[in-house]
């Protein structure tokens, strides 16, 4: 395990992490307000909010803004993302990747596949590379080998094809079909 | 292993073949540092024109257009540009100083008024991830992303880009391979232009990426932007050749956009889609989850998702060596082939030339569509030092001696390897002067080829019959085999092929296999091994045996255990249908991880040219028999057998007798033959 001193990205990540240099420590963390589009008004650590590439180069465009408007992301998966993001920061400052694989491989067993399946446009639109990865495996792991129905009905997706062409499908992919897992 | 100095000097015409691009890079770079000595307005030399033209897909047909060229550090986080030609500017409206010195990421807030339809044509994508690694890259999407945004407050690509293409471009970029493709671009005016590209990534002599070449032939593009709706993108390669003249760019809109209520997951990009989640499913599952919804058969059906799919579930390696095979059947229909086993026949073809002196105890192995003769026992025991060769793309293949510069002292009862796609690897075997244990390798499309010896670490201890196995595309490994004293062995090592000075090392394991000879190792899941029947010690006595163990080499402390193979007793079979234990047997490893046994000698009156399946990935792995028509071969041994293509088993000397007739072979092909399509 290396340790943070030799990290080849360390100079990136010290400008986002505390405790910050000396001269820094005086001041309080600040803080950054994010707003989801059902108006819930959440308060983040910057730290937090700069693992959100969307959000940070919201504020390296306008550095004044006070509150970032989320118009495409609801509460309950923000705050789910932000509870993982709070994490991957702590794994920043103190480098343990099997701690990390263990934390990310909980966070989404716990999840729902509704809370998984909301959180991915969410970690999609912010940016968040990792979280990304995390929840495209974790749902990609609950469909595995399911029935089409079975998929539909994770995702919410609607069956938008004629019964006559559903047909056609079944009988060209008829050898997908067998042995999968009972819905 | 760095490639040798001088063939960095190679023809332009190398640039086709596959396993080809580091040379053909080292080429750009030297054209390019004569360009610069020329000076920014120097017209373009006839030499670059030449390096757009493409035979293989008629990407740069429009040779007569002048070539825009840019160049970018990729050694710098931030990719700057260094350089741009004269014609990039003129076509695009942008001056050197405003693209010199600034990096791709400052740069897009210069040009927001781009936009870019990838339309893409995908060259086969060639294996060089051997030689190259650079965490830089990836970070680094598309030295023109700032070209994807058209509103200048947009954060997101304009929708005109097909997401497939950007992710392929990540991906080539990431891993070092060149990308060729075609988007629609914007002049710093707004005017559109259709960009056919090549981005090619250039490596110092360590393999390290250096710069990031791109190359574009502009020419004009007909399309009306006030009539595009998202998703639009192409639907198929051929499709899209059709089209090309005449772009619609209307064609592909899809129900997606004139639902009003749509879930979550398919508010995402179809690149997030494709890339993220179908690409970590196994290819059965996107072929059923293609009956989800319009958008996702859409999306299923591109072909470039389906390899991307393939590649992910079976590796690299796997799908780089069918990339030939699969031109015309799709992966689409290979992945289902390869799945259900149904085109699975025996067929015999005869070939041209001649494997002279005659001799057995050879090893073949296959290297891309090759097939590679090493050695072997000629007459009176004689050990034979020579290399053939049996190119199956040709229309009519043939044995072919190749010079080569050195040979490794003559050997019978050794292993030959291929590993980096056009490299092979001789270890030890029975020599003039008794049992060896030395290692040679030779790159096949080197245009001297030579037989060059590698020593470092502790070798094997002197042996013969021994097995091999390349994993990862790079590392050998070597088992089991008997030494001069006739004391069988038990021991395995690896040769990591990937370093400037490969050392073997035993790979220490606390239990191992039964000493033997004669076995099978097969590779599954990219770093598990197979090791299937041989010769065994059992007690004071060597049988025949009919034992599987597997191997990960990825962990920690990799170790031997043996699997538990249960035979599987379909409806109305008789008989158990566990593989009756032999040796020097055919096994060849299946894309999706299965493995098929035949051939070898057999214990008791048991036919060799039964085929048994295994899947040692699953929880209670079991043996299927698989019936399969056509004309078996009466024997089949397994270092004379290899798989060409991924999908071509090859089996030398399938008849019995004395002479060996090496212009017979037997063909048991796993997937259908283009050219048998009906």
């Amino acid at each position: 395990m290396s340790s943070s001193t030799d990290s080849p990205t360390l100079t990136t990540e010290t400008t986002q992490l505390s405790p910050q240099p000396d001269t820094e420590t005086a001041k309080p963390t600040k803080k950054i307000t994010l707003k989801s589009s059902d108006n819930q008004i959440f308060e983040v650590e910057e730290s937090v909010a700069m693992e959100f590439a969307t959000v940070k180069s919201f504020f390296e465009d306008s550095p004044s803004t006070d509150t970032v408007p989320l118009p495409n992301v609801t509460a309950k998966p923000l705050s789910q993302v932000i509870e993982f993001c709070k994490e991957q920061i702590k794994f920043k400052a103190n480098p343990d990747e099997a701690q990390k694989k263990k934390y990310n491989a909980e966070f989404v067993t716990e999840k729902s596949d509704k809370d998984l399946v909301d959180m991915i446009p969410v970690a999609n639109y912010l940016e968040i590379k990792d979280l990304l990865d995390v929840l495209n495996q974790a749902v990609a792991d609950r469909i595995e080998n399911k029935s089409v129905e079975y998929v539909r009905s994770f995702f919410g997706i609607d069956n938008d094809f004629t019964a006559e062409e559903e047909a056609a499908l079944r009988r060209e992919h008829a050898w997908a079909y067998e042995g999968v897992d009972e819905d | 292993m760095s490639k040798p100095q001088e063939e960095k000097y190679e023809e332009e015409e190398e640039f086709q073949s596959s396993g080809k691009r580091l040379k053909c890079a080292k080429s750009f770079k030297e054209k390019r540092e004569e360009e610069e000595e020329d000076g920014e307005e120097e017209e373009e030399t006839e030499g670059e024109v030449s390096l757009m033209e493409d035979t293989r897909g008629g990407l740069f047909f429009y040779p007569t257009n002048p070539t825009s060229f840019v160049v970018s550090d990729a050694l710098e986080l931030d990719f700057p540009i260094i350089y741009v030609n004269k014609v990039f500017q003129i076509l695009t409206g942008y001056q050197a100083h405003e693209v010199l010195g600034r990096n791709w990421f400052d740069f897009k807030a210069l040009a927001y008024n781009f936009s870019v339809e990838l339309s893409y044509w995908f060259s086969e994508v060639d294996l060089l991830a051997p030689y190259l690694t650079n965490s830089h890259l990836a970070d680094f999407v598309f030295p023109c992303r700032f070209l994807q945004n058209r509103d200048p407050r947009a954060q997101r690509r304009h929708p005109l880009v097909d997401p497939v293409v950007v992710s392929e471009i990540r991906r080539c970029l990431e891993e070092g391979m060149e990308f060729q493709g075609e988007l629609l671009n914007f002049r710093k005016d707004g005017t559109p232009l259709v960009n056919r590209f090549r981005l090619v990534p250039i490596h110092d002599d360590d393999g390290i990426i250096t710069h990031i070449i791109g190359i574009q032939v502009f020419s004009e593009a007909k399309i009306d932007l006030n009539h595009v709706s998202y998703p639009v993108f192409k639907e198929t390669c051929s499709q899209r050749s059709d089209q090309s003249a005449n772009y619609s760019p209307c064609r592909g809109q899809s129900t997606f956009s004139k639902l009003p209520e749509i879930c979550g997951i398919l508010q995402l990009s179809d690149e997030v889609l494709a890339h993220n989640i179908l690409s970590r499913l196994t290819p059965r599952d996107v072929a059923s989850i293609g009956s989800v919804c319009r958008r996702i058969r859409q999306l299923t059906k591109n072909d470039h998702v389906r390899k991307m799919v393939c590649q992910n579930a079976w590796g690299r390696e796997v799908t780089g060596a069918m990339e030939l095979m699969t031109k015309r059947l799709g992966w689409g229909r290979l992945a289902r082939e390869l799945t259900t086993l149904e085109a699975v026949c025996w067929r015999k073809l005869t070939v041209g030339g001649a494997v002279e002196p005659s001799r057995c105890n050879f090893s073949a192995c296959a290297a891309g569509n090759k097939l590679v003769l090493f050695g072997g026992e000629g007459v009176n025991m004689q050990p034979m030092d020579d290399t053939f060769v049996l190119d199956l793309d040709a229309a009519n293949p043939e044995w072919q001696r190749i010079s080569v510069k050195s040979s490794p002292p003559g050997r019978w009862g050794h292993s030959l390897s291929c590993f980096n796609g056009s490299w092979l690897v001789v270890f030890g075997g029975c020599g003039g002067q008794g049992f060896l244990n030395d290692t040679f390798v030779l790159d096949l499309d080197a245009k001297q080829p030579a037989w060059k010896e590698i020593s470092g670490g502790t070798p094997p201890l002197p042996r013969s019959w021994h097995s091999s196995c390349t994993i990862e595309g790079s590392k050998l490994v070597v088992s089991g085999g008997c030494t001069d004293a006739g004391v069988l062995l038990s021991d395995t090592y690896l040769l990591d092929l990937t370093t400037e000075k490969p050392m073997w090392r035993e790979i220490p394991t606390s239990w191992a296999p039964p000493s033997c000879l004669g076995h099978s190792l097969s590779v599954y899941d990219r770093t598990k091994i197979l090791m299937f029947g041989g010769l065994a010690k059992s007690g004071h006595l060597q049988l025949r045996s009919g034992e599987a163990y597997t191997i990960d080499l990825e962990d920690e402390e990799p170790h031997w255990r043996q699997l538990e193979c249960s035979a599987l007793t379909g409806i109305g079979s008789q008989s158990s249908v566990v593989p009756p234990p032999r040796l020097d047997h055919v096994a060849v490893s299946m894309p999706c991880g299965r493995i098929l046994i035949f051939g070898g000698s057999v214990a008791g009156l048991h036919s060799p040219s039964q085929l048994f399946l295994l899947d040692p990935a699953e929880e209670k792995p079991s043996w299927r028999i698989l019936n399969v028509p056509g004309q078996p071969p009466k024997v089949a041994w397994g270092h004379s057998t290899c798989v060409v293509g991924g999908t071509r088993v090859l089996v030398l000397g399938g008849h019995t007798g004395e002479e060996w007739i090496l212009n017979e072979v037997h063909e048991l092909c796993l997937a259908s033959r283009q050219d048998s399509e009906p």
